[in-house]
């Protein structure tokens, strides 16, 4: 007990570097831990951004924009595919379900997705999870809006808000809009004079991956906000979501990128607003088995060109190329605790002169050398333990604190508070490496108290 | 015949092949309750000598024989433990950690030794009120307080204590007294020599002064007892 004593006291003895050193240490044993949180959190919201789709069908194309495309809804969409195609994908006997969507519109710089009530009742997320309702019910009317968490939390929109969606994907995208009759026409000359001034007025910078294309925005009344997702932490949060006949209502009077007529809603609802194209067909089987004679099936597909992505294998792809920016963020940290483990050596021989006293007095009432170097080592594993500990407590006030913040501005959910399996093999190595880093000065010491015996210097 | 505590002979030590100090000690014997006073100059040996019986360096040559071990032979471990269990020492000053409590510093002690804590009948608070008793040193008043608050006079004495706790057969002082004014000198051998009476250990002390010689069975030069070569 007086050995235990002995090295505790001789650190509060030098409590002001040994602060420091503890400091240092935990401050950068939080940062990894967070960084490992941030990176776990990320991976996974990653990989269970799509869960129980089998396939994405698009017009074809490479894998990974397939999937960037209508999952992670970055880039520029894919050329489309039929209406009949969907149709016909449908009515193949593998097929479990298919859920279309269409894309190539956004708001205010979040992506528009085209969609029917079956992808809220079939499309999932995190192994497993259906995708549910805060507030509100899915679409009933043609302009009806469902949108995800995030789009509710930033643009703060409520039921009821109404919103307009822009042609493209950019923030000042060309509105699509609706001639209520003579008097709500809208003014193409007045959009362009507001063109400078709101391409400037950018409030969601984050979002500027997106922008693809350019354009102008423009404060017209459209649709109206019927629901709003439950925070998923994938990009389901951060889309606007419309139903197909809606996506078709917005486009009337259109002819590519360009409008050509104006439309008014009461002749719009009089057409028939089914689709004569979509992005891409969400597909889950009836069997998993199947697929890659579904694979077979869809690439000969003889009325059209289209491809079939499988999303788990082509995330795994996309992960290997993302992941290794996160490898390098924990490498980074990892060398942050080895500096700061340097910095306790600096400070361990810096104060080993001055304690060769020290040393000698124990030498005298019969500690051996391998003593005196065991408790420095005593010191070196409290010292690394402290840090461990408040670098953890660091870690969980950060994200207590930044909690909210992190998923309402970047969807990352943080489970910060349970100690994983993995943090205490962390923590050991963490403290095995300051053993190690011990031995320096363990060695020094050695030296010096086989050299002072019992004579002691300054 | 007393017991033998310590038996050198035909001791030679250099601190390496090349340096001119060389220390030959012929016989020199310890016994039970014998205190002996090794006075010289500065530089002429006396802490070589402590340092080879307390086993913290080896000679070249000769037989260092504590209680029967010849330390010369063994390995440093068992030095180590020969020393933890059989010696008591005091240095000159500056003997106590500053950070720890009178009585964490007097129970280092016996820290590393087995035997001294084997030995301690009683709870440590009593065999260390009985020492500090002896020592004039109050225990209530002085018991839990930090060593660097105490006068250079009582930290002295509690490093006597620290030598004394366990009852080790051997105390080896390196001029206990050097720091201390005259009557303080006097006061601190009285109490040492009180303390040691009743435990019969056997003491060695060097100084580089022979006044406080008069307590002391055996006074000797330390040129009487190693034949140094210091060219």
């Amino acid at each position: 007990m007086i050995k235990f004593t002995l090295a505790f006291q001789s650190l509060l003895n030098r409590w002001l570097s040994c602060l420091l050193i503890i400091l240092t240490l935990s401050f950068s044993i939080s940062l990894f831990f967070t960084v490992s949180r941030i990176q776990e959190s990320v991976k996974s919201s990653f990989q269970n951004t799509v869960s129980g789709v089998d396939s994405i069908i698009a017009s074809r194309g490479g894998d990974l924009q397939i999937l960037l495309n209508s999952v992670f809804l970055i880039g520029v969409p894919n050329s489309t595919i039929k209406w009949n195609t969907y149709e016909d994908v449908t009515n193949m006997k593998a097929v479990n379900w298919a859920v279309p969507i269409s894309l190539g519109d956004s708001h205010k710089g979040y992506r528009v997705i085209g969609t029917n009530n079956n992808y809220f009742k079939n499309m999932k997320y995190s192994s497993g999870k259906n995708i549910e309702f805060m507030e509100g019910k899915a679409f009933n009317n043609v302009f009806d809006v469902v949108i995800g968490s995030l789009v509710a939390n930033k643009l703060n929109y409520k039921i009821n808000s109404e919103i307009s969606v822009s042609h493209g994907l950019g923030q000042t995208g060309q509105k699509h809009t609706f001639k209520k009759g003579i008097e709500s026409n809208y003014d193409e000359q007045e959009e362009h004079s507001d063109q400078e001034e709101h391409s400037e007025h950018n409030d969601h910078e984050d979002h500027e991956e997106h922008s693809d294309h350019e354009g102008h925005d423009n404060e017209n009344i459209g649709f109206k906000v019927t629901g709003i997702l439950k925070s998923t932490g994938t990009p389901i949060d951060s889309a606007v979501y419309i139903s197909l006949a809606g996506y078709e209502a917005m486009h009337s009077g259109w002819i590519g990128n360009q409008k050509v007529i104006d439309v008014s809603i009461d002749q719009i609802l009089e057409k028939k607003l089914q689709p004569k194209s979509l992005s891409a067909i969400f597909v889950s089987l009836k069997n998993r088995t199947q697929i890659f004679q579904f694979q077979r099936d869809i690439l000969n597909f003889k009325k059209e060109a289209i491809s079939s992505v499988m999303p788990g294998i082509t995330l795994s792809r996309l992960w290997m190329l993302t992941g290794n920016v996160d490898k390098a963020f924990k490498i980074i940290t990892l060398f942050i605790i080895v500096i700061a483990l340097l910095g306790m050596v600096a400070m361990t021989i810096a104060g080993l002169n001055s304690r060769r006293r020290e040393m000698a007095i124990l030498r005298s009432v019969g500690a051996s050398p391998s003593n005196i170097v065991s408790l420095l080592l005593v010191e070196s594993i409290i010292i690394s333990i402290a840090s461990c500990i408040i670098g953890y407590v660091i870690m969980i006030v950060i994200f207590y604190l930044g909690k909210d913040y992190l998923q309402n501005n970047y969807g990352i959910f943080i489970d910060g508070f349970s100690i994983k399996n993995y943090d205490l093999q962390i923590i050991i190595s963490i403290i095995f490496a300051s053993l190690i880093a011990t031995l320096v000065p363990a060695i020094q010491i050695y030296k010096n108290t086989l050299r002072d015996g019992l004579s002691v210097k300054s | 015949m007393s017991k033998i505590l310590i038996d050198i002979k035909n001791l030679k030590y250099s601190f390496n092949k090349t340096s001119k100090f060389k220390l030959n000690i012929k016989k020199f014997i310890l016994k039970k309750s014998d205190s002996i006073l090794i006075y010289g100059d500065s530089g002429a040996g006396k802490s070589t000598f402590l340092n080879l019986l307390s086993g913290t360096v080896n000679p070249q040559e000769g037989i260092i024989n504590i209680l029967g071990n010849d330390i010369t032979k063994v390995s440093s471990f068992k030095k180590d433990k020969i020393r933890g269990d059989h010696f008591g020492i005091v240095f000159q000053t500056f003997n106590l950690l500053p950070y720890l409590t009178v009585k964490n510093n007097i129970l280092l002690g016996k820290a590393y030794s087995n035997r001294k804590q084997s030995l301690s009948n009683n709870d440590n608070n009593d065999e260390i009120k009985m020492i500090m008793d002896k020592l004039s040193l109050s225990y209530n008043e002085l018991i839990n307080r930090k060593a660097f608050e105490l006068s250079i006079g009582q930290q002295q004495r509690v490093a006597v204590a620290r030598a004394l706790i366990g009852k080790p057969e051997i105390i080896l002082a390196d001029e206990p007294t050097s720091a201390l004014d005259k009557n303080n000198q006097k006061e601190f051998i009285d109490l040492l020599f009180k303390s040691l009476n009743e435990n019969e250990q056997g003491l060695i002390m060097v100084s580089h002064d022979k006044k406080l010689s008069n307590k002391f069975k055996i006074v000797k030069n330390i040129t009487d007892i190693c034949e140094i070569n210091n060219d």
